[in-house]
């Protein structure tokens, strides 16, 4: 055990171990026996949920952050496919250079991410980029709910198209040539809105127009190309 | 050498269940949340337990990293709607320092658990947490004026 001369530390070493070994954590947890094992087959069921994203994978082969580990499911917002490409779109879980954490989501592609692989993804986030890989400042973006950023995954034969919106957007409506084609609902995330579309066939890349439905009415997007909200990692 | 093995893993589970639950509980689990993201630790570690070289290390850094990420979530997730979870009685001489502690930021709270209960130098703790160490001495020194601001 470390001791200190710092009061405040001792302190600090007191209450937490006092908390731990007090604490009714383990009495009222603790499996008997036969609970004990019976804990094996649910620990294994956990494991069974997991393993569509875990074993996306060949082998752990390198561990940090910038290589792919699993993904823990209960971060996963979307999973889908085209042509049997199988994407995803997780929350973020990084870090950025600044050591602050990353808000907004990641869409990757199961294929391109093999655990131990570097990570080969889209880091999406809102608002205008702080500086060199420290994130964005969704704050600048909040008195304007119109604008928002966006781009795409190749995923399959098409592409996966992604907007990153201010939280009031209720749903992005995409056109062509006039016509709507397609109405998608952000998901709300770190505060902001994040939608996601599949781009159909037929349709050439940029041939739509992006507006918003924020409060009912229908607002002409603002694409913010000078401060991209999403980019390449 | 599968019996073996799966042997090996519940050992490390009877051993160290209660020593991971405490930690979790620590650095911001509530009860029910610790038994999950034990149980998920020792699940995830079993499908890797041969690549394990030191278990208790790749445990609790399991275990604190589901916390975080539950916290996280908790926060990001504005439509979330949060159950009511049973709470954990503490005896009476758990002082004020422990609402302080509590109530730190999460990583300054995961910093100081882990360097004062888990007895961490520092640098390790970076290494755990997967933060530079510039910024873990960073908040480890926040905490702890943060602290001494706030104590009587």
């Amino acid at each position: 055990m470390t001791t200190t001369h710092d009061p405040l530390e001792d302190r600090i070493r007191h209450t937490l171990r006092t908390v731990a070994e007090t604490a009714d954590l383990a009495p009222d947890s603790r499996p008997s026996p036969a609970r004990r094992r019976r804990r094996w087959p649910f620990a294994v069921a956990v494991l069974s949920i997991g393993a569509p994203v875990t074993l996306a994978a060949a082998a752990v082969v390198r561990q940090g952050p910038e290589y792919v580990d699993a993904i823990p499911p209960s971060t996963i917002l979307v999973d889908d496919d085209i042509d049997g490409d199988r994407y995803l779109v997780v929350e973020s879980r990084r870090t950025d250079r600044c050591g602050e954490p990353t808000e907004g989501v990641e869409l990757l592609r199961t294929s391109r991410n093999l655990i131990g692989s570097e990570w080969d993804m889209v880091l999406v986030e809102y608002g205008p980029y702080r500086g060199a890989d420290c994130g964005t400042d969704p704050s600048a973006w909040r008195d304007d709910p119109a604008r928002y950023s966006d781009g795409g995954l190749e995923v399959g034969d098409s592409f996966v198209w992604h907007w990153a919106v201010h939280p009031d957007v209720a749903r992005v409506r995409l056109s062509v040539d006039g016509e709507v084609v397609d109405e998608v609902r952000p998901l709300a995330v770190d505060g902001a809105g994040f939608a996601f579309w599949e781009v159909p066939d037929g349709v050439a890349l940029h041939a739509w127009t992006t507006e918003l439905v924020i409060d009912g009415q229908v607002v002409p997007g603002i694409d913010d190309d000078a401060a991209p909200g999403s980019g390449e990692r | 050498m599968e019996q073996i093995e799966a042997a090996t893993l519940e050992e490390v589970y009877r051993e160290h269940r209660t020593a991971l639950l405490r930690l979790a509980f620590l650095v911001g689990a509530s009860r029910e949340l610790a038994e999950d993201v034990v149980q998920t630790a020792f699940a995830e570690a079993q499908a890797r337990w041969d690549q394990v070289d030191r278990p208790l290390p790749y445990l609790k850094r399991a275990v604190v990293n589901r916390v975080k990420d539950d916290q996280r979530r908790r926060f990001r997730r504005r439509d979330r709607s949060v159950g009511h979870e049973p709470g954990v009685v503490l005896p009476p001489e758990v002082d004020e320092t422990w609402p302080l502690i509590a109530g730190l930021p999460w990583w300054q709270r995961a910093v100081v658990v882990l360097h004062y209960y888990e007895d961490l130098p520092l640098a390790e703790v970076a290494v755990l947490l997967g933060r530079p160490a510039s910024t873990v001495r960073s908040d480890h020194r926040r905490a702890l004026d943060r602290l001494r601001r706030e104590l009587p």
